[in-house]
């Protein structure tokens, strides 16, 4: 089947019937006396008679210019046969977010997708096509389908927003172009806003790759990070460009709560704080300026909530307090053992040595006299040690961050039951278990209270028995990776590589009508000159 | 006009002929005819210029007419010039004009009697009989009166129109456009025992013609148009048209003993018409 490329210059073909006019035009005799035309109708006679070639030759001048014209406007049209040997073609889409930048009017993907219907159009009937969306998963579009399906495909393509896993995309495609019976060649098309040739990572691929690349270098801003908890939401923002002066502004729950202009350098970053409502549970930051892509102009997140605990402490060690107060969230109420039953805590500090952490108390109360507690137990009496018994320390939540260096004891109680954290000497002197955690010496017969090990150990202690907790909405669209933002492709412009305008499966014509056109010009010239 | 140098050429020159002359008195050529000796020949009628010795007077007085008494002796001739005055003349009348003069100085100046005819509109307008060097001015003026202006009829019929034609030299200065190539003109005037010498006048228009393009010519004579396309071709195709024309009047003239010259209207008149004569052993 023959098709025009350029179908706009059909008007040549008008220029077979121009030539005609004005070769009729010109037949216009210029008046010139002779003293005789005697000789002049001999010779016209003899010339007429014995020169039938002659007539012939300038009857072949006009045909000769009429199809020269005829061919030069059917050049200009760029004919070109569609057809051939089928193969199989598979056409890879980059879905990625920069795909989404926009140039001249329309977005890299709406470019890809125009070339790759031309592309379709042009191959045989019997093609067999795949159409692959290559984003952070590949999807399939179409396998080994018509035209016809292959197009509705190629339709249905939408970008997502992160980065394309190629070499994944790519493998399929080289998995596709081997399948099968029949032994077709194989043509793999991508189309893509950075992919470069020596990026693919397919080993013993035997396709035919060829890259079409959609996308000219454009400036990009993006917020790119966003974060919001207590009152206060983070955004840092991007310049892939020059450097620039960027307006934000901060919607707390659909309203506008803030805004900040911030300067950026050509190819920096930069963060800006805003103020928002401690109720708020959502917010939204933007930027005001358009650019090449919109879809990394705005982050969303949830905001998150601290939620305030309380701990309750039967005893009176400064130590311990301040320790505890470490915790920004966590309130500590000092109480008697009378009053634990009536105090609301979310963890209970019980006794000295041993010295009780729960979250928990047990229905009957507690007895601070008692030798267990829960599933631990230990001795009535303290233990006093002697000489330096051996510290270790076992692996435990909450022996993280110890080395319980040069600490020392003057008397300790051994607890049994529970999982042991830290041993002296052998005796379990710190057990574990889910709900509870006993020490089992006083902090005043030792100097690990002195020791930084000993906030380490509280916060561990804390951080297992009562872990901080944030309360947080429903989370917003996230960013978008930070290398889709970056738009400034290096290509140098859209440039339909992947078009076929010679090969098994279909060629362009011109070539060929132009050579025609200058042989049937040498003709005109050489039987124009041999008639005058 | 011919200048005086030329005609002071044409002094030392004089017209030759094949035959013995015919005429009246005092010519330079021998004749079998009567002369100037004691033996009277024959009358004929006196003409302005003639030896008034040799007039008769008794016939005078018979006739009232003037008579001149004829011996056997040498004769002038009778030197006709039959000078085509059609349309198609017009590019080289200057040249034919010219020959016509040349021709005739020599016959006055040679003793000759001259009879000018021009040949238009299938007549022939004849010249008073003009004879001796003196009459030469009445020659140019004859023909300041005339103008190649003819458009009808033939040159043979023009030529068949001249009258008093008698036996002698005869210089038929034409282009020859005639279908038969002067055929019939020449042996009509044989007939008539006319010593024929034909002078084709052409223009370079007509020798060489230098045209291209797409053209209606007109004839200047019969205003017959012919569209044409003066391509290489078609000028080819009239250069050996013109050749088989001209061959054609020289094998006519050659076949009929009647010298034949072409004289080219380009070329400067007094340069070449001498050796055009003396080639052609007219002189």
């Amino acid at each position: 089947m023959i098709r025009f490329l350029s179908p706009g210059f059909a008007w040549a073909l008008a220029a077979p019937a121009v030539i005609l006019i004005l070769y009729l035009l010109r037949r216009r005799y210029m008046p010139q006396q002779v003293p005789s035309v005697f000789l002049w109708r001999k010779s016209v006679k003899d010339y007429a008679a014995n020169r039938p070639f002659q007539k012939l030759m300038k009857n072949l001048l006009l045909p000769l210019q009429l199809l020269a014209a005829v061919v030069l406007a059917l050049a200009l049209m760029r004919p070109a046969i569609s057809g051939g040997a089928a193969g199989r073609t598979i056409l890879v889409f980059d879905v990625s977010g920069s795909m989404q930048a926009v140039s001249d009017g329309r977005s890299r993907l709406d470019a890809a997708k125009e070339e790759a219907l031309r592309l379709i159009a042009d191959l045989p009937a019997e093609e067999e096509i795949t159409v692959l969306a290559a984003g952070a998963e590949t999807e399939r579009l179409a396998l080994k389908a018509d035209k016809e399906t292959a197009e509705k495909a190629v339709g249905r393509l939408e970008c997502g927003r992160d980065t394309a896993d190629m070499d994944r995309a790519l493998s399929l495609a080289d998995a596709v172009s081997r399948d099968g019976e029949k032994d077709l060649t194989a043509t793999v098309i991508v189309f893509s806003d950075t992919y470069r040739p020596e990026q693919m990572n397919v080993r013993g691929a035997k396709f035919l790759l060829k890259i079409v690349n959609c996308g000219t270098g454009e400036e990009n801003r993006a917020v790119y990070s966003l974060e919001a908890e207590n009152g206060q939401a983070y955004a840092r923002v991007a310049n892939f460009g020059g450097a620039c002066t960027v307006s934000l502004t901060c919607e707390a729950d659909g309203v506008l709560c803030d805004a900040r202009e911030v300067d950026i350098p050509e190819g920096g970053t930069a963060g800006v704080r805003f103020a928002i409502p401690e109720t708020a549970e959502h917010v939204r930051v933007s930027l005001r300026e358009t650019d090449a892509l919109k879809e990394d102009n705005s982050a969303e997140a949830a905001v998150k909530h601290t939620v305030a605990r309380k701990a309750a402490v039967t005893s009176d060690s400064v130590f311990l307090e301040s320790a505890l107060r470490v915790r920004p969230d966590l309130t500590v109420l000092r109480t008697e053992n009378d009053a634990l039953a009536s105090t609301e805590a979310d963890l209970y500090i019980l006794g000295t040595s041993p010295m009780i952490f729960t979250r928990t108390l047990p229905e009957g109360g507690y007895d601070p006299e008692a030798a267990a507690f829960g599933s631990f137990s230990w001795e009535t009496g303290e233990k006093e040690v002697s000489g330096s018994p051996a510290l270790s320390l076992s692996e435990s939540p909450l022996t993280g961050g110890l080395t319980l260096k040069n600490v020392f004891f003057r008397s300790i109680r051994p607890v049994s039951g529970g999982r042991p954290a830290v041993t002296l000497g052998g005796d379990p002197i710190v057990s574990w278990t889910d709900d509870a955690v006993v020490i089992g010496f006083d902090l005043h017969e030792s100097n690990l209270p002195l020791k930084y090990d000993f906030p380490v150990l509280i916060q561990n202690i804390l951080d297992w028995l009562l872990p901080e907790q944030a309360e947080t909405a429903e989370a917003g669209i996230a960013p978008m990776p930070l290398a889709e933002s970056d738009v400034r492709t290096v290509a140098p412009g859209y440039e339909p590589e992947g078009r076929r305008t010679e090969s098994e499966k279909g060629r362009e014509l011109t070539g060929s009508l132009l050579v025609l056109f200058l042989l049937l010009l040498i003709a005109e010239m050489g039987v124009s000159r041999y008639v005058h | 006009m011919l200048s005086d140098l030329f005609l002071s050429r044409l002094d030392t020159l004089c017209l030759m002929m094949r035959g013995r002359a015919q005429g009246g008195a005092g010519g330079s050529r021998r004749s079998r005819q009567t002369g100037s000796s004691a033996e009277f020949s024959d009358y004929r009628e006196y003409i302005p210029g003639d030896d008034i010795r040799r007039l008769d007077w008794n016939a005078l007085a018979r006739f009232d007419r003037l008579f001149l008494k004829l011996f056997m002796e040498e004769q002038e001739s009778l030197v006709t010039v039959l000078l085509d005055a059609s349309a198609s003349m017009e590019a080289k009348w200057a040249s034919a004009r010219s020959a016509a003069e040349a021709v005739g100085y020599l016959a006055l100046t040679g003793g000759d009697r001259l009879h000018l005819h021009l040949l238009k509109n299938g007549r022939a307008l004849r010249s008073p009989q003009l004879a001796g060097r003196s009459a030469f001015p009445r020659l140019t003026g004859f023909l300041d009166t005339c103008e190649p202006d003819g458009t009808e009829g033939t040159l043979t019929e023009a030529v068949k129109h001249a009258e008093g034609l008698r036996k002698g030299l005869c210089f038929l200065i034409t282009d020859g456009y005639t279908e038969d190539g002067l055929k019939e003109a020449l042996d009509y005037l044989r007939y008539l025992k006319q010593e024929t010498a034909v002078i084709q006048v052409l223009s370079p228009g007509e020798l060489r013609p230098e045209m291209s393009g797409a053209l209606r010519l007109t004839d200047s004579e019969s205003g017959e148009t012919l569209d044409l396309m003066a391509d290489r071709s078609a000028l080819d195709a009239y250069h050996d048209a013109l050749e088989d024309f001209l061959k054609k009047v020289r094998e006519n003239c050659s076949s009929r003993e009647a010298p034949y010259m072409l004289l080219d209207s380009g070329n400067p008149f007094e340069e070449c018409f001498i050796p055009l004569l003396s080639k052609s052993r007219m002189i």
